[in-house]
């Protein structure tokens, strides 16, 4: 997928929090297993950044640093990242097309719900 | 000691008070005269829960044994002492020279009581207790063995209590009021011991000793120095060194807790409070990446000592001598006010608000690429993360952690923490360090890896510069061309390494330095992967951190986008960062300093922020092993100092990128979205993914040897190296 090595162009950071156990987070553990290799190898400067806590939802978080001066962090599909895996990487497309919506950082920190839904 | 149920016991009135002075010539007190061996059991008492909440662990549910104490029946394994049983069943056994993580001596006799069908009292720290054993704790005999045994050990020890250091906490004092006699009979001269001199650390006052023998087998067996020693025989007999020698163990410190009485008490802290006087704050030590839980004893704005506090799973209950003593390192060189350098080289003092106008205004002027922000050893993460943020807002990428070198992999959890827990390591049985030198980066951790070669028997090896070692340690080599050896198989050790059952690699962050970090990092993962050091129910690959806050600079992210950004740089910001390396900085470049101390980074700095020190502030640490906790403000900010992230909050606002947190709380809810371990307080958050999901280094090895990646265990960080106390100690104790 032709979106893999354009991460690096458009993000600055990757996030990945997660449960080490949860059958919620059982997907994200997976996507995690079969994509971060691949991922890292085509994106070698990119911090992908895997955060295990106990009990906590799967989250996934991207940093833009493209459009400054308004860098912004946009939270990706913070509550169905789970639900499937298809889904997600269909999000990350998403996130890597779409940077040009210049949000506010604080606003979108507080809004993220209605931003990722 | 926690004595109080047997001394309200014997404070309570006795109704059979027959007080007939005349007759009372030997025995001091009247109702032990006829100290006959008691009979009946007393079904008065209440019920009793195990003392400070110790609970038994049963290895084998067949060998349980059951003892009376008191008449109460309790269970415990086979092989525990009557005293163990006794605090199982909830009663404080009086003791000197008993101590829980050292050897039993049994040579103080204080612990004495009663058994039934034995002839004469016996020392319960050394009797193993046997199935239905009928231990009595509270009998005229024991008290009459206790008050015996006391008039003998008050017998040579001096009246000097007011002038004493221990007064107030001191064993002996406490348990000649509880179990003592009221009045000496005792005419002759004391005696008297000449003093030792143990260094800049301990303050000896050899007359005070009651022979307890603690300090030797701590320093023998925990410390694994063979310096103390017992002299002569009978009441000749001392505790010294033999020939006149320093004590040279970086946790000579702890001799201080565990001395019961005050012949060895702080040299620094002597004369200078009072222990009733102070106020205690239970916090966290940030001198090294260990963590160690600490109380601060603090006396208005003044830190007067450091003490440790329990923790099972990180330092037990000892302290390094760096932890200990730091503390006057907090009163010295400490920055006070905002400050700006003038023309003529020198600064001068600013009001914040003229501070803030001034960086924020230079920090407009450069380029986004061009601003670098470097946070220093004894960060914490609130302030981390506030330093990202601002740095990232303001469009720069270029934010790290002094220690964690100029391209740290912070992907994967598992690549930087101790994997095993410093508690786990004691189930290691095969150890192979990696350019670490245990013993000066985290004494703690080497205390752990020493009582795992006592207990089982460990096998210890290492590659790196040759050095000492308290417990027997096989050299491999001194370079990465030896793990490339062992990893390929082609090392003696291989085999050692593959019949090990648990086996535990332990790298040291040194290595984060070198310019083929990811080369030896892949090389130890494969000797990792060889030797089946990572399994699901064993995760063997540990890296032993340097300093407090690299754990969760990497936790929070803090990784440059360019490892070379310092030589283009033109604003600087050091957020307590004084071991970096700003040869190659730009001349022209504006560099603001925001710390505590005077130290190293000020030389260069064109702004100064005073900020507060880990004593001051409330602060998120993360050590070695992935474990979160907290410190506690235990005295005042001095000066115009302020919090780190308070500092950058306010920065960001005049510069206008309002970071979106006013409180510690607020601040503490975005980093739940960074690294939500960060708040799982007291917790460890093991980390799943293993390094076999990296990409394949394409890096090679070169054949530079290992270096030495702590010069001076006594002074590493601005506290430490404005400390008189460490300052001596790195005189004294460190010269060859």
């Amino acid at each position: 997928m032709a979106w893999r090595g354009h991460l690096s162009k458009n993000l600055k950071e990757l996030r990945i929090l997660l449960c080490q156990s949860s059958p919620s987070s059982s997907s994200t553990r997976t996507f995690i297993e079969k994509n971060y290799k691949d991922l890292k190898t085509l994106n070698p400067k990119l911090p992908i950044l895997i955060r295990e806590c106990n009990g906590i939802e799967p989250q996934l978080w991207a940093r833009y640093g493209i459009c400054f001066p308004h860098s912004f962090i946009f939270p990706i599909f913070p509550c169905h990242f789970t639900v499937s895996v298809k889904f997600s990487l269909e999000m990350l497309d998403f996130a890597c097309a779409d940077v040009s919506q210049a949000f506010d950082w604080f606003m979108v920190d507080l809004g993220f719900v209605e931003v990722a839904n | 000691m926690g004595l109080g149920l047997l001394a309200s016991r014997l404070i309570r009135p006795q109704k059979t008070a027959a007080r007939n002075l005349l007759l009372r010539s030997i025995v001091t007190k009247p109702e032990l005269q006829s100290a006959e061996p008691a009979t009946t059991p007393q079904p008065d008492l209440p019920p009793r829960t195990p003392l400070a909440g110790a609970r038994v662990h049963f290895p084998n549910p067949d060998d349980a044994i059951e003892v009376f104490v008191d008449g109460y029946p309790v269970k415990i394994p086979k092989g525990m002492t009557v005293l163990q049983a006794c605090e199982v069943a909830g009663v404080d056994i009086p003791r000197f020279c008993y101590h829980s993580r050292l050897s039993i001596a049994g040579n103080c006799r204080m612990c004495l009581v009663e058994v039934e069908k034995s002839p004469k009292p016996v020392a319960s720290c050394a009797m193993p207790a046997l199935p239905g054993m009928k231990i009595k704790t509270d009998t005229p005999v024991a008290k009459k063995a206790r008050e015996g045994v006391m008039e003998f050990l008050l017998m040579n020890h001096p009246l000097d209590c007011p002038i004493c250091d221990q007064g107030g906490e001191c064993d002996l004092q406490d348990q000649s009021m509880a179990f003592g006699s009221d009045r000496g009979r005792f005419t002759e001269v004391k005696r008297s011991v000449v003093d030792k001199n143990l260094g800049p650390l301990v303050k000896t006052v050899m007359t005070r000793c009651i022979q307890c023998t603690r300090c030797v087998r701590f320093a023998t067996e925990v410390a694994g120095v063979q310096d103390l020693g017992m002299l002569g025989r009978g009441s000749g007999e001392e505790i010294g060194t033999y020939v006149e020698k320093l004590m040279t163990s970086e946790l000579s410190g702890n001799v201080i807790d565990i001395c019961p009485v005050g012949a060895l008490t702080s040299k620094p802290f002597a004369f200078k409070a009072r222990n009733w006087e102070l106020k205690g704050t239970e916090t966290i030590d940030v001198t090294d990446a260990v963590g160690s839980n600490i109380r601060i004893d603090s006396r208005g704005p003044e830190v007067m000592r450091i003490t440790p506090r329990l923790n099972e799973d990180i330092n037990e209950e000892w302290i390094s001598d760096k932890t200990r003593f730091c503390y006057d390192g907090l009163k010295r060189q400490r920055l006070n006010d905002p400050m700006i350098r003038g023309a003529d080289g020198r600064f001068k003092a600013v009001s914040w608000h003229d501070v803030l106008a001034v960086v924020a205004e230079i920090a407009h002027q450069v380029k986004p690429e061009e601003m670098v922000g470097i946070a220093g050893k004894l960060s914490d993460a609130e302030s981390m993360m506030a330093l990202k943020d601002f740095l990232n807002k303001m469009g720069s990428n270029n934010v790290w952690c002094e220690g964690n070198g100029p391209s740290p992999n912070a992907d994967l959890r598992s690549g930087y923490i101790m994997n095993t827990g410093i508690n786990g390591l004691e189930n290691a049985d095969v150890f192979l360090l990696v350019g670490t030198q245990p013993r000066v980066e985290a004494a703690m951790v080497n205390a752990r890896i020493r009582k795992t070669v006592r207990g089982s028997n460990a096998k210890v090896a290492y590659v790196g510069p040759p050095t000492e070692f308290n417990y027997d340690c096989e050299h491999l080599g001194t370079g990465p061309e030896t793990l490339t050896e062992i990893a390929e198989g082609r090392h003696s050790f291989c085999s050692t390494l593959s019949n090990a059952k648990n086996p535990a690699i332990i790298v040291g962050a040194g290595l984060f330095e070198r310019s083929d970090k990811d080369a030896i990092f892949s090389a130890v993962e494969a000797i990792a992967k060889n030797g089946n050091v990572v399994r699901p129910d064993w995760n063997g690959f540990n890296v032993l951190l340097l300093n407090a806050a690299q754990a969760a600079a990497l936790d929070l992210g803090l990784v440059p986008e360019s490892s070379q950004s310092i030589e283009s740089a033109k604003f600087v910001y050091l957020m307590g960062a004084d071991d970096v390396d700003l040869e190659k900085l730009p001349n022209d470049a504006f560099v603001v300093y925001q710390g505590h101390h005077g130290d190293r980074g000020v030389y260069r700095a064109n702004v100064v922020l005073p900020a507060s020190a880990f004593s001051e502030k409330e602060g998120t640490y993360e050590n070695t092993e992935g474990c979160t906790q907290q410190t506690l403000p235990a005295v005042p900010t001095v000066g115009d100092a302020r919090d780190d992230w308070k500092i950058i909050r306010a920065l960001s606002e005049v510069a206008g990128v309002k970071l979106p947190y006013d409180t510690v709380g607020a601040i503490r809810s975005r980093i739940k979205t960074v690294a939500p371990n960060l708040l799982s307080v007291e917790e460890r958050e093991p980390a799943t993914f293993w390094a076999s999901l990296k990409p394949d280094a394409t890096q090679k090895v070169s054949s530079t040897p290992f270096k030495v990646a702590i010069e001076n265990f006594y002074m590493t960080d601005s506290i430490t190296r404005a400390s008189k106390i460490m300052a001596q100690c790195s005189a004294l104790l460190l010269k060859k």
